[in-house]
């Protein structure tokens, strides 16, 4: 059986070379866009399931001043703490320390980066970031000396050559403090490798003042518009410490300038790629002249049997979409395996990558270089439509 | 009226080259009937060519008229022309210019591709007759290449039957066989215009315009003789 589309496919392939040369333009730019799109999709999704894991209705507040844990009065701190307290929309709040503890055991001494919150909530505060607790207890109080691990230490060597359990004593600044619980298993060795500490236990082990925590975290009470809360909080700081010498941030805000900054780099990254796709249009253009000059004759014959106008235009604008199809559907599977290939050769560096295979992408890349084909193909296809059948027959 | 098929009046065609004007039919008026085997004859630059493009709806003259099956052409669109050549006129080439992508059979289902309800399967028993009917009923799936000049140039045929046109219009048909495949694509087309199709063949070959029953003679783009055989 024939058709046009039959017609249109044996003559892509009675050159082959040139039409496979011609799709090969194309391939590399769909490819390029392809991967891109879903690396970098990949990458926000990841970027948005953290944000998820993290807690949508924590507000953290932070000083405007770095203080490097020294003795000031521009940090914020515990009298803070307790004015935010008293707004009845949140559920609690408390505060943030942030060290890197140089900690010995059993011989062996690493640095640890630590975090020191309020121990009266310390449960929920592991809940906001979806950890809990595999074994052991929470902190008797804010100045005990005790320790809560990250799965890691009890699992791997990695970090410590001995494996750390309940009740094991950790050695820092020459004191002792005891093993009280293990992190189940978060999925990710930077947080795994996490130790916790009550607050002021952290604080007095740097040596900083009472006056310095790192950051305060305010946990809005179910139900409450965290943006409402997050002015109230603004507002209630500003009397209090007399000037606005803090930021108040909400998930929100820190998803929007993350996104911001990816889609930045996307359409950049993006943009470059779509260059090599016009290239791969203009190789298409290119291609097509070329077929209409070598066919001539064969568009002359083609309209003393009967071929009208649109009928020549048709042959050759589907021989150019056809093109971009071909292209674009190699492209687009090249894309994705590339980017899976991505994938894992970065999860052998412990790099989660998400990569993001949607039938969006592919109906959008295999869609959009059939377009470029029809495009790329026009002006050939008009000219071969135009031309006169006499004229091209007299050439013999 | 009703059996004039092709109709010329005072069909003139002027061709710039260049500074000069070079009339290529000059003021020519003739008629074909139905069913009629019509030889055009002359040297090279008598006109012939033209003749056959204005004859074929491929090209439309400087003055005058052309008229197939009473319509005159001045009135149609590149299209109604297109559709028109499809319907009514099949053209046989020198070279014979196949698709040579295309088998045998897909060469002669190409023209009906360009008609309305192109698809119908009816078609495609019909492209197969008339295979057959030339003779090339065990070649259908065969490609141009693997065919010699005289059974491309019957493919040829079958593809300007395809249609089913009342005229079969042939430039030099015979011109690129041997004697031996020329004597049978004559007999072809005689068969074809026994069984009541109009057959106008361009040619220079004295030989193959015996076979035709009347013959006109061209020079200068004027018509020096036509005599009924």
């Amino acid at each position: 059986m024939i058709n046009i589309f039959n017609f249109v496919l044996k003559n892509l392939k009675r050159r082959k070379l040139r039409s496979w040369l011609t799709i090969i333009g194309i391939i590399i730019g769909v490819f390029a866009i392809v991967s891109l799109m879903s690396l970098s999709q990949g990458l926000k999704t990841s970027i948005n399931e953290q944000f998820g894991k993290m807690g949508a209705n924590k507000i953290t507040i932070e000083s405007k001043y770095t203080t490097f844990g020294a003795e000031t009065e521009i940090g914020l701190g515990q009298e803070d703490i307790r004015n935010l307290e008293k707004i009845s929309d949140l559920e609690f709040v408390s505060g943030e320390v942030n060290a890197n503890i140089k900690t010995e055991f059993n011989g062996e001494i690493n640095f640890i980066t630590s975090k020191g919150y309020n121990t009266e909530n310390f449960e929920r505060i592991l809940e906001q970031d979806n950890f809990k607790l595999l074994k052991g207890n929470f902190f008797e109080n804010n100045k005990s000396k005790q320790v809560i691990i990250g799965y890691d230490f009890y699992n791997e060597k990695d970090l410590f050559d001995k494996k750390i359990n309940i009740n094991d004593k950790l050695e820092i600044n020459n004191e002792k403090y005891t093993v009280i619980g293990i992190l189940e298993d978060t999925g990710s060795s930077t947080t795994n490798t996490l130790m916790y500490f009550p607050i002021e236990t952290l604080i007095d082990i740097t040596e900083s003042s009472e006056n310095s925590v790192d950051s305060i975290i305010a946990i809005v009470k179910q139900g409450k518009d965290i943006e409402i809360v997050s002015k109230k909080i603004e507002q209630k700081l500003e009397i209090k410490r007399g000037e606005k010498d803090f930021t108040v941030s909400t998930p929100i805000d820190k998803a929007k300038d993350r996104e911001e900054i990816l889609n930045t780099v996307s359409i950049v990254v993006i943009g470059i790629a779509a260059i090599s796709l016009l290239v791969g249009g203009i190789g298409i253009m290119n291609s097509m002249y070329t077929s209409v000059l070598e066919r001539r004759k064969e568009i002359g014959v083609l309209k003393a049997i009967g071929a009208k106008r649109k009928d020549i235009l048709k042959i050759f604008l589907l021989e150019a979409g056809l093109i971009g199809i071909v292209g674009g559907a190699i492209g687009t599977f090249l894309g994705f395996l590339v980017s899976i290939l991505v994938k894992i050769i970065s999860s052998y560096f412990e790099i989660d990558l998400f990569v993001s295979i949607n039938i969006e992408i592919i109906i959008l890349a295999i869609g959009f270089s059939f377009i470029i084909g029809l495009i790329s193909g026009y002006l050939p296809a008009n000219q071969a439509s135009r031309q006169e059948a006499v004229d091209s027959l007299r050439e013999e | 009226m009703t059996d004039c098929v092709v109709e010329l009046r005072d069909v003139s065609k002027i061709y710039k080259m260049g500074e000069i004007n070079v009339k290529a039919l000059d003021n020519v008026s003739l008629k074909i009937n139905k069913g009629e085997f019509v030889s055009i004859m002359g040297p090279s630059g008598s006109g012939k060519s033209t003749m056959m493009h204005i004859i074929g709806a491929l090209d439309l003259p400087s003055k005058g008229e052309t008229l197939i099956n009473g319509n005159k052409l001045s009135n149609l669109s590149e299209d109604d022309l297109a559709t028109l050549r499809g319907k009514n006129i099949g053209f046989v080439f020198q070279e014979f210019n196949l698709i040579t992508t295309l088998t045998a059979f897909e060469n002669v289902r190409l023209p009906i591709l360009f008609q309305e309800d192109e698809l119908k399967e009816e078609y495609n028993k019909r492209c197969e007759d008339l295979l057959k009917e030339v003779g090339l009923g065990d070649r259908i799936n065969h490609r141009p290449t693997e065919l010699s000049g005289g059974q491309q140039q019957r493919v040829a045929i079958a593809r300007s039957l395809a249609n089913n046109p009342e005229i079969l219009l042939a430039d030099e048909p015979t011109g690129a066989l041997d004697s031996k495949s020329s004597k049978e694509i004559m007999n072809v087309l005689k068969n074809l215009n026994k069984k009541g199709k109009t057959v106008i063949i361009i040619t220079h070959d004295k030989n193959v315009a015996k076979e035709s029953k009347r013959q006109i003679f061209l020079k200068d783009g004027k018509v020096l003789t036509d005599k009924k055989m």
